[in-house]
């Protein structure tokens, strides 16, 4: 067992819960709350980075979004609240939550699959971000 | 979609046009005739855009959300004009008896996102960008599929219909 800077175990455990921060208010559904794939969907960079939460307070996890969750000028990025699903979600989808600190409990959803046609590829990838969206909560940033 | 674009003095004009039945020469039966038609289009258009406007208007809430580079925080691209516009024909061409779509942008190519809800794990969701091909993706229960359908403008694609008819059936 290896423990990472923030005290976490390197391997990320099926149970533990992970912190999607919300920058875009199009990724939650203004009726239900509900949590929609592109929340989920990989960066340019092919990681969907999250955070993880397990005990944390919800004012713990804002701390981490106000630290963290910056832009390139490194200022706090704008966020709409948090998509909370819980590791073992990630992997039934067929991908994997890869521990990677950075910055404190960070971790990346990794494992999209890569393939020629970049329609297919992306259709491929939204099947998994639906699966995992559908298994989400929604925490709003009061 | 082409939409028959009638002025509001024009439609008056039309519609009174259109009820006549006083005209006994073949030309104004024929006009009545032609003027109760573009009267019905016109009342269909409206009723579709009311029906749409909803979406319409939260389109335009995504360009402005989305409108930098970075928009995520990290690197995502802006929504482009091209797929705001490729979204938008798409919404106007579903059958009414379509639910309107909820709508979000993606982070990796800033595409618009049309996304049907019916239920957990009843979801489909279709992604327009900048080319004329469409990846889409849904789930149905435990039952989950994938393609990429032809942009075709004023129609919308077999795959993208049957995908959302399945989750509401």
């Amino acid at each position: 067992m290896s423990l990472l800077p923030s005290g976490l175990d390197e391997h990320v455990e099926d149970t533990e819960s992970l912190s999607r921060f919300l920058p875009s208010s199009s990724w939650i559904a203004k009726s239900t709350g509900r949590v929609k794939n592109p929340a989920f969907l990989p960066a340019p960079d092919d990681d969907t980075s999250v955070y993880r939460v397990t005990g944390l307070h919800d004012i713990e996890i804002w701390k981490i979004a106000n630290d963290h969750f910056i832009d390139a000028s490194g200022t706090p990025h704008k966020h709409h609240g948090a998509a909370l699903v819980q590791a073992v979600e990630v992997r039934k989808a067929e991908i994997d939550a890869i521990a990677q600190e950075g910055p404190p409990r960070h971790a990346n959803l990794r494992g999209w699959p890569k393939i020629n046609d970049a329609d297919l590829q992306k259709a491929k990838r939204k099947v998994i971000a639906t699966k995992i969206a559908d298994k989400a909560t929604f925490l709003a940033n009061s | 979609m082409a939409f028959t674009a009638v002025s509001l003095g024009g439609a008056a004009c039309l519609r009174d046009i259109s009820h006549r039945r006083s005209g006994v020469s073949d030309s104004a039966m024929f006009l009545a005739r032609e003027a109760r038609t573009l009267v019905e289009k016109n009342d269909r258009s409206f009723s579709l855009i009311g029906k749409r406007g909803e979406v319409l208007s939260e389109l335009a809430e995504l360009r402005d959300e989305h409108r930098q580079i970075g928009w995520d925080g990290a690197e995502a691209p802006p929504v482009s004009s091209i797929a705001l516009n490729q979204a938008k024909e798409l919404v106007l061409a579903l059958p009414a008896s379509i639910p309107n779509p909820e709508l979000a942008v993606d982070p990796d190519d800033g595409a618009v996102s049309l996304e049907w809800y019916a239920g957990p794990s009843r979801i489909f969701s279709v992604s327009v960008g900048t080319t004329s091909r469409m990846p889409y993706a849904g789930i149905d229960g435990t039952y989950s599929w994938h393609g990429v359908a032809p942009l075709e403008g004023a129609r919308v694609p077999d795959y993208i219909l049957q995908g959302i008819k399945r989750i509401f059936a």
